[in-house]
């Protein structure tokens, strides 16, 4: 923590290799909470990228606290601000889309799964792409939270200070955001393992 | 499900150790008491495992910046003088379009500046006289025929040169003249004896009053007193009010600048901000 500090205090004077290794030490986090956000590798390395600019620009502006909280706060807005210009500017999925329901349709090569212990299971692409699904239903406010605290596992302080909502809030967010990835991966029963398969919803 | 939403979001939070502990006994009560609540807890349990086995992707490349890229996009000394032009010149408009709508509503009316404006003066007749007909045509007027054309007692009409000279009975029209001073006239074929009649009626009795034993009219009546033959044609009276207004005129000369200042503050915040943008923008995608 110390050794932070001291990082972050060269880097406010201008030392670009302090700076770069409070990079180094961060840039797998902020990727992953891009990806999740965006569900897509080049939305996420373009966030990514800008994040550390804009940190490295703004860094007089942080005064202390959590410098990982602080970098993720501006990943999430770079989120935002991505998901706003692609609701702007619509992109066509490369991938073909179900006119009727506007949904992709499934990708033969992630239906097949030989895998057999759970743990393998979910590190496939099946499970991994419906569960990323559920999350790409829920909105923005929701996501952000569910990712920080399920898929990132920070505590509600850190995951607040982040979304810049206060903690009641953030329990509020987390619960509904639960219940309706819940509902949503009903929906793949029969892909989840037997250990992880969810049997009666929430809401029943 | 029975479960209200306060429930399940304090189900949910006891999930992660984020409760109190006088909330935590009461959910841990209702989780053993309460087989719905239970098996909530354990599907929410279930689920959260599954989102943190989700694998965490690998960084396609290291993050760390180079010389170029970290001064890329940062905004030069231009930009932010540009940025401080723009927002001081907007402040500065906004104060003067306050200073502009806000500041007649605290300015005395006009009718009172007016007032203020107003000069009366109180100055002796012999001084005053000779002024004021400089000045404009005098308000007190002779009316008696041997005087000459011009000022004296009475009031009404004027601009008649002189009256013509009439036998002593026939003063009485003259002083049912009308306020324009102007001698009405007997309607074409009326014969000249109704004329003197209708005028005896109301003010015959001052008339004769005012007749002393020569034969002339003297005394003051109270509408059109006839004063002795020396004081005819003078401006009599001691002293004469001459009020002086002095004209305000609107100022139009103090509006101009305002909507000059106002629309050159808008012009140049406007292109400050404009321009900045644009440098903002070039940086960005260079």
């Amino acid at each position: 923590m110390a050794e932070e500090l001291e990082l972050i205090q060269n880097a406010k004077n201008g030392d670009l290799d302090a700076f770069n290794q409070l990079v180094l030490d961060y840039q797998q986090q902020v990727y992953n909470l891009a990806y999740r956000m965006m569900n897509d590798n080049m939305a996420a390395d373009d966030i990514t990228q800008n994040t550390f600019i804009n940190a490295y620009q703004h860094l007089s502006s942080f005064r202390g606290g959590s410098f990982r909280a602080w970098l993720l706060r501006i990943a999430t807005n770079q989120c935002y601000d991505e998901h706003r210009r692609h609701k702007r500017k619509p992109t066509s999925p490369l991938t073909p889309v179900d006119p009727e329901s506007g949904e992709e349709f499934d990708d033969p090569v992630w239906l097949t799964d030989d895998a057999e212990l759970p743990e393998d299971f979910v590190q496939s692409r099946e499970l991994e792409s419906a569960i990323q699904r559920c999350i790409d239903r829920l909105q923005e406010n929701f996501k952000a939270i569910l990712i920080l605290v399920d898929v990132q596992g920070l505590d509600y302080k850190e995951a607040s200070s982040i979304s810049d909502t206060p903690i009641g809030t953030v329990r509020s967010r987390l619960a509904r955001a639960r219940e309706r990835v819940q509902e949503c991966l009903q929906g793949f029963g029969e892909l989840l393992p037997a250990k992880y398969r969810l049997k009666g919803g929430s809401k029943q | 499900m029975n479960l209200k939403e306060k429930e399940r979001t304090l189900l949910s939070a006891y999930l992660d150790g984020e409760l109190s502990e006088k909330d935590r006994a009461r959910v841990s009560l209702k989780i053993a008491t309460s087989p719905e609540a239970a098996h909530y807890v354990e599907s929410l349990r279930g689920m959260k495992s599954l989102l943190r086995l989700l694998p965490q992707q690998k960084v396609p490349h290291n993050y760390t910046l180079t010389r170029l890229e970290a001064q890329s996009g940062r905004p030069g000394w231009v930009f932010n003088l540009l940025r401080i032009v723009s927002g001081v010149t907007a402040a500065a408009l906004a104060a003067v379009l306050a200073f502009d709508f806000l500041l007649p509503f605290q300015q005395v009316p006009m009718a009172s500046r007016v007032a203020e404006d107003m000069v009366m003066e109180t100055m002796p007749a012999e001084e005053s006289a000779p002024k004021s007909a400089e000045v404009s045509e005098p308000a007190i007027l002779n009316w008696y025929p041997s005087s000459p054309p011009g000022y004296g007692i009475g009031g009404g009409g004027g601009g008649g040169e002189g009256v013509p000279e009439l036998p002593q009975g026939a003063i009485l029209p003259d002083l049912a003249m009308g306020p324009g001073g102007q001698i009405p006239q007997p309607a074409a074929g009326a014969p000249e004896g109704e004329l003197l009649e209708s005028a005896e009626a109301p003010l015959a009795m001052e008339a004769e009053e005012s007749m002393d034993a020569e034969g002339q009219q003297s005394g003051t009546g109270p509408i059109l007193g006839v004063q002795p033959k020396e004081l005819q044609g003078q401006t009599v009276g001691g002293e004469v009010v001459v009020m002086e207004i002095e004209q305000v005129e609107p100022q139009p000369a103090r509006e101009i600048p305002y909507r000059v200042i106002e629309i050159a503050l808008f012009v140049v915040s406007l292109a400050a901000a404009v321009v900045a943008i644009i440098l903002r923008r070039r940086k960005r995608i260079s």
